[in-house]
């Protein structure tokens, strides 16, 4: 049976589904997506929703920081008048906040541009190895498919892990909230979470389908060439370190009136 | 002809290192004194390098069709002139 021919019956006997999962070389060409499957147009649609919305974020943070006369209330701002430090809350008092006695923090922190440069080089390994692991993919070699699969997933986790510290702390080192970064204080606090922790949920959700594709591939589903849906997935993940590269110019390099 | 895998892995270990080389160079331009809007350049011109990058080599963009690329590349520059406009409103009002 043709590619033509195995897409038009594919409704006539879809218990038989697993005959009619093709090669990327033998999806049908079409002259706009060319041989994309349509899974793989269909992430690209995905993508490019998930873009703007990033990009909604991104224009408003950058609206709000454009406008405002402070960005982050330094200690020399609150003792000069200029603004209030945030509320030391029940929570981040749980976390082992030290307040003041007016039941303030001193300031509102700065974020950490070397620890979250870290972070950015660990997405950047983990984009090569999903590339990896699709190239070995598509040569049939399981075991380097699933070790390169497994290495991109465990880099997923470690960057959740960074991230969890950068909010909470870990291990006695104090995370953001609790030195004083208060959600719904400043523009500076909530875009930071909001925009962060968007982008976190997509690594976790990344970090789910890579665990998921990685038992697939170790169980040999990829075993005979149909690479696609591995594909995919690298689409979805090097969108996560695309959009990690610019929320980390934007969020944590772009200098604020007060030095970095 | 086409490119073995082998190759290909070439290619994404040399963009790894471009990507690694621009991060770095990314963390140390913001401990160089120069002016602010400078600065917003580079690290603005560099990141869009590196998604590039990403997308280009890693997202396979470069082997799709004019048809997909065009489909891709419209939609993600449109944030861009954005930005671009609200930067300029923002220099006209500052500079009035």
């Amino acid at each position: 049976m043709s590619a033509h021919e195995a897409v038009e019956h594919h409704g006539d006997d879809d218990h038989h589904h697993h005959e009619h999962r093709l090669r990327p070389e033998e999806w049908p060409s079409e002259p706009m997506v060319g041989v994309a499957s349509a899974g793989k147009v269909g992430m690209w649609w995905f993508l490019l929703s998930d873009a703007l919305m990033f990009a909604g974020f991104l224009l408003a943070y950058g609206i709000l920081r454009g406008g405002s006369e402070i960005w982050t209330c330094t200690q020399e701002l609150v003792e000069a008048g200029k603004c209030l430090a945030p509320v030391c809350s029940d929570f981040a008092m749980s976390l082992g906040a030290q307040c003041q006695e007016n039941g303030r923090f001193l300031e509102e922190p700065a974020l950490g541009i070397n620890f979250t440069a870290g972070l950015t080089f660990l997405l950047i390994c983990s984009s090569v190895t999903m590339v990896l692991a699709l190239s070995y993919c598509k040569e049939g070699d399981r075991k380097n498919t699933v070790k390169y699969l497994a290495i991109t997933t465990a880099g997923g986790i470690l960057f959740l892990c960074g991230q969890w510290y950068e909010y909470f702390g870990l291990f006695g080192f104090p995370g953001l909230i609790e030195s004083g970064l208060a959600f719904g204080h400043s523009s500076y606090a909530t875009t930071f979470f909001l925009i962060t922790s968007f982008h976190g949920m997509h690594v976790f959700s990344g970090v789910v389908y890579l665990a998921i594709t990685t038992w697939q591939a170790s169980k040999g589903r990829f075993d005979d060439g149909y690479t696609s849906e591995v594909e995919i997935l690298g689409l979805f993940w090097h969108f996560v370190d695309l959009i990690w590269i610019l929320v980390f110019t934007f969020i944590y390099l772009v200098p604020n009136e007060h030095g970095v | 002809m086409g490119h073995s895998q082998a190759d290909h892995r070439k290619t994404y270990w040399k963009i790894f290192v471009w990507l690694f080389v621009l991060t770095v160079l990314e963390v140390g331009v913001v401990y160089i004194p120069m002016g602010k809007g400078t600065l917003i350049a580079i690290l603005c011109g560099m990141a869009v390098v590196k998604a590039a990058m990403v997308g280009l080599w890693y997202m396979h963009l470069n082997d799709e069709t004019a048809g997909l690329k065009w489909t891709v590349a419209i939609p993600m520059a449109l944030p861009g002139f954005y930005a671009a406009v609200l930067i300029a409103d923002a220099a006209w009002r500052y500079l009035r």
